[in-house]
């Protein structure tokens, strides 16, 4: 009894710490000539840690590596999607503790809103092309909450402004970078979002010109015997200069390549670097308002953010 | 935090890989170890019963209206497999009952479902309809893990429910397997079917978000004594499912633990139950599964309880709503919660040391209601109301209790009060009042009482209420009276003397005095008054006996009489008047029986006496409107107790 616990926890161990480099094991290895099926090994040959962030200093997420996107959005509109939320970095909504990042979304009202939580970001910390992107996060629960872990091609232009009805990249503000070009041009990898009313399923999305918002490119994932909201799991992508696999834990679920983006029209923008995003919405029009029956506050635990090479 | 979380799934693994050797590998563990558990069957139903007992389903009580006959199998629906459970629902009026419902239970000693998370099952109705229950953990034998899930919507298609286990570490050893009961309140009557099959526990691994509640998650604060119980109710949890629905379930006090913030002032036991023991103030919480629950009860326990005095009085002449000391007839309820003007709090959730009192708070007005369910109430033959209240705050001029009893609720209302002045009540003290019903104006029947009220308008807010009770005051008789000696007309007189007693009838009564019709049981004297109300008199038509001296009422108020009517239950009015009449007093008393002499009192000690009393009138079925119709009336012995 005791060997086979042993065996089983071992591999469980490496699932949920996922790999420190040396714990990859024969088992893996055989299995990463397998391709796109749900069986394949998630790593793909990105096993060299190059950057993370394990979350164990408490207090202010690491500046070195995070920043706030914070209010309604640079249109006032909810962030493109009506999102009912004001974003904050204040440690009522984003804070380290214990090992984790604690993003947690509060009813309260806020300059106008009825909602806080937070929005943090990698751009101009740390920007990569290629590899594995991955994170083990606990979600949060209840109808209207939206939380998510993805990425923004780093010339994702953040100042944006109207002239007229247009939306533009606006170079006189202080936002404006050279070269920031409009979404969805500059692409979006969303490495999983979470609709807090399906407790159940976790979907992987890119974007890109020709291929975003409704016309995005996207699969579900559903989790046997198991919920996003009672335990941890390894959100994470292999992407490499033609394709972008998903995984969640040990399972690879989706696999989008260039010949596929092409195949709908679209430009492929995903070989050039990207920056990470996790947040935590609330309402908006993916995930409709909270209702009656959502609780608050409702948090979302990160305990690490980990990229491969 | 980190480091329980990264723990937990381990756990779970290590358990499934206990289960594992469990079931593949069984003759590798030690006896020992097979003995200290029970079978972990996860089926109930499937295309059979699966380890039920022979009789398989075993209803509620038919006594209790529980239909047992519609209780099947049908080979011909089947969600999995080639047979489903099917239930034919009856109608309320069917006469083999009009509910169906009842449980499974375990043909062995029991099952270990702690590897579970949920019992599932198919179901699809003859039409859309809500089923009022289902759950598991009742086995009839001790219930003690009961979970029930209310009002579940059937479709006209299978579809799965889920039942959240709240705490499967503790089915270590469980036998109730299913529940069910269902009935036509959401079909206008009509009776149908539905099937169920599939029905096992499961680990489904997809429950999530346990929040456990007590009192439904309120926070409840009570004012209490030493001695006094509380019980935690409203104890449910809510799940969130697969769907991401939430599933609110009842869950029995066994799942819980519960605990006194200071046991000093109360405990509390396994089964949710609070028991004071001191003064002071405690929080009774607790927990699910190491979960605390929403909700609270904070006891303010004031000390030492006065409980009212105990009443008296023999059962046979009482009707009590509300008293420890008689058995109380049936009440639908003790606060009839009537929207929207009602504030008022509270009702019989008080025990102290087995002493059951009402309490009322944010008091306006409150009923206590005999008309719904229940018999209404013939107080005719009742000659009193008595209750105990005992107010719960300083009490200010102008505060006041008024109450109001009702008859005929709801049809030909008629109703009659009595107010309680606020000089009349204590501030944390018992008042007792008898007051006579007769003193309810305007109550002129009350053979079908169906509310007594309490109305304070607010003046009052906070009242303990006990012993409510109608009840005949019980005269005992006095000896009869021997005036013949008398030389002059005064009180004691019993009409025996040679004198011209000056007896005469006004506005219809013919009255003189007579020779006894009835000498037997309390009164065999001679002469005594007649009086006949003729056919078509004034309802005031009476009789006036004149005195030579004044009453005296130096010692005693209460007024005796001894009357012979052949009518029971009918007011006779005694007005007692001065020389020329400037001053009056009067009451009723009702007759008791009929056709035999009974002696009946009345009390005027709560009125000015000081006047010279020196006439005596009397009305029989003094009724305001009811014409004389030739009723004959006897009266003798006219006195003051001493």
């Amino acid at each position: 009894m005791k060997k086979i616990f042993k065996i089983k926890g071992m591999i469980i161990k490496n699932r949920i710490e996922i790999m420190s480099v040396l714990a990859i094991g024969v088992l893996m290895i055989t299995l990463i000539s397998c391709s796109e099926d749900e069986t394949q090994d998630v790593t793909g040959d990105f096993n060299t840690l190059v950057n993370s962030d394990e979350f164990n200093v408490d207090g202010l997420p690491d500046s070195n590596i995070w920043s706030f996107d914070t209010g309604v959005g640079p249109l006032n509109d909810g962030w493109g999607n009506n999102e009912l939320q004001y974003y904050t970095d204040r440690p009522e909504n984003v804070t380290v503790q214990d090992g984790m990042l604690v993003v947690t979304a509060n009813e309260e009202d806020f300059n106008g809103s009825r909602y806080t939580s937070a929005r943090l970001k990698t751009r101009n910390r740390i920007e990569r092309q290629f590899g594995r992107f991955e994170a083990r996060i606990l979600l949060p629960t209840g109808t209207g909450l939206f939380p998510a872990f993805w990425m923004l091609g780093s010339d994702f232009c953040e100042a944006q402004a109207f002239q007229g009805n247009n939306v533009i990249c606006d170079s006189s503000s202080p936002l404006y970078e050279p070269g920031d070009i409009l979404w969805p041009n500059s692409g979006e990898i969303d490495i999983m979002e979470y609709i807090g009313d399906a407790p159940t399923e976790v979907f992987g999305t890119v974007h890109g010109p020709g291929f975003s918002a409704g016309e995005s490119i996207s699969k579900g994932y559903t989790i046997p015997n198991d919920r996003f909201d009672t335990g941890f799991h390894v959100f994470g992508i292999t992407w490499t200069q033609n394709s972008v696999n998903w995984y969640v834990d040990d399972a690879v679920y989706s696999t989008i390549t260039r010949a596929d983006v092409e195949e709908q029209g679209g430009t492929w923008v995903f070989d050039k670097p990207f920056y990470i995003l996790i947040n935590l919405a609330v309402g908006g029009n993916l995930p409709g308002s909270p209702d009656a029956n959502t609780v608050f506050p409702q948090t979302m635990l990160v305990d690490y953010v980990r990229i491969y090479e | 935090m980190k480091t329980i979380k990264n723990i937990k799934p381990i756990i779970c693994l290590v358990l499934g890989a206990v289960m594992f050797l469990n079931l593949g590998c069984e003759r590798d563990i030690s006896d020992d170890a097979v003995e200290a558990l029970f079978p972990n069957t996860a089926e109930v139903y499937t295309d059979a019963p699966v380890g039920l007992t022979d009789e398989f389903f075993i209803s509620f009580n038919p006594a209790d209206g529980a239909n047992p006959n519609g209780f099947g199998t049908d080979d011909d629906v089947a969600f999995l497999g080639s047979s489903s459970i099917r239930i034919d629902v009856p109608s309320p009026n069917d006469p083999d009952g009009g509910f169906i419902g009842g449980i499974f239970r375990d043909r062995g000693a029991g099952r270990n479902l702690t590897e579970y998370d949920a019992l599932t099952f198919w179901a699809r109705g003859s039409t859309t309809a809500t089923i009022g229950l289902v759950g598991f953990g009742t086995d009839f034998i001790q219930d003690r893990f009961a979970v029930g899930l209310e009002n579940i919507e059937l479709s006209t298609d299978w579809r799965q429910y889920t039942i959240p286990i709240p705490d499967a570490s503790k089915l270590v050893q469980e036998q109730g397997m299913f529940i069910f009961s269902a009935g036509t309140d959401s079909t206008n009557g009509f009776g149908y079917t539905f099937w169920m099959d599939e029905i096992r526990f499961e680990t489904t691994g997809t429950i999530g978000q346990p929040r456990p509640a007590i009192f439904n998650g309120q926070d409840v604060t009570q004012q209490t004594f030493i001695g006094a119980n509380a019980t935690v109710s409203g104890l449910v949890e809510t799940f969130n499912l697969e769907s991401g629905q939430d599933a609110t379930v009842n869950v029995a006090s066994a799942y819980y633990t519960f605990s006194s913030s200071n046991p000093n002032v109360a405990t509390v036991d396994e089964a949710g139950v609070a028991t004071v023991v001191g003064a002071g103030t405690t929080v009774i919480t607790a927990t699910l599964n190491g979960i605390e629950a929403a909700g609270s009860l904070t006891l303010e326990s004031l000390g030492e309880f006065t409980p009212a005095p105990t009443p008296t009085r023999a059962q046979e002449n009482v009707t009590s709503l509300f008293s420890d000391a008689y058995n109380n007839v049936p009440v639908d309820f003790f606060n009839g919660f009537f929207a929207p003007f009602q504030t008022t709090l509270g009702q019989d959730d008080i025990s102290i040391n087995g002493d059951n009192i009402i309490s009322y708070t944010e008091l306006n007005f409150v009923g206590i209601g005999t008309f719904i369910d229940v018999p209404t109430l013939d107080i005719t033959n009742r000659t009193h109301l008595h209750v105990d209240i005992n107010v719960q705050e300083a009490i200010d001029p102008g505060d006041f209790i008024r109450l109001q009893i009702i008859n005929n609720v709801g049809g030909n209302e008629i109703s009659g009060d009595f107010t309680i002045t606020g000089d009349q009540l204590l501030s944390n003290e018992w008042s007792g009042f008898d007051v006579p019903l007769a003193d309810f104006t305007g109550l002129n029947s009350r053979d079908n009482v169906g509310l007594l009220f309490f109305i304070s308008d607010a003046t009052i807010s906070n009242i303990y209420v006990d012993n409510v009770y109608y009840y005949t005051e019980v005269i005992e008789p006095t000896p009869n009276v021997d005036d013949s000696a008398a030389t002059q007309i005064e009180l004691p007189i019993g009409f025996e003397a040679s004198l011209d007693y000056g007896i005469f009838g006004f506005e219809g009564a013919d009255s003189a005095v007579e020779a006894n019709p009835m000498p037997s049981g309390i009164n065999p004297t001679n002469t005594v008054i007649r009086t006949t109300k003729t056919e078509g008199a004034q309802f005031f038509a009476g009789t006036v006996l004149n005195l030579d001296a004044p009453i005296d009422f130096s010692t005693s108020q209460r007024f005796r009489m001894k009357v012979l009517s052949p009518k029971t239950g009918i007011p006779i009015r005694v007005r007692l008047e001065n020389a020329d009449n400037s001053v009056g007093i009067e009451l009723d008393a009702n007759t008791t029986t009929m056709n035999q002499w009974e002696e009946l009192e009345w009390d005027f000690s709560s009125m000015n006496t000081s006047a010279n009393f020196v006439r005596v009138v009397v009305f029989f079925e003094f009724i305001v409107n009811l014409p004389g119709d030739g009723s004959v009336y006897y009266y003798d012995d006219i006195q003051i107790l001493n």
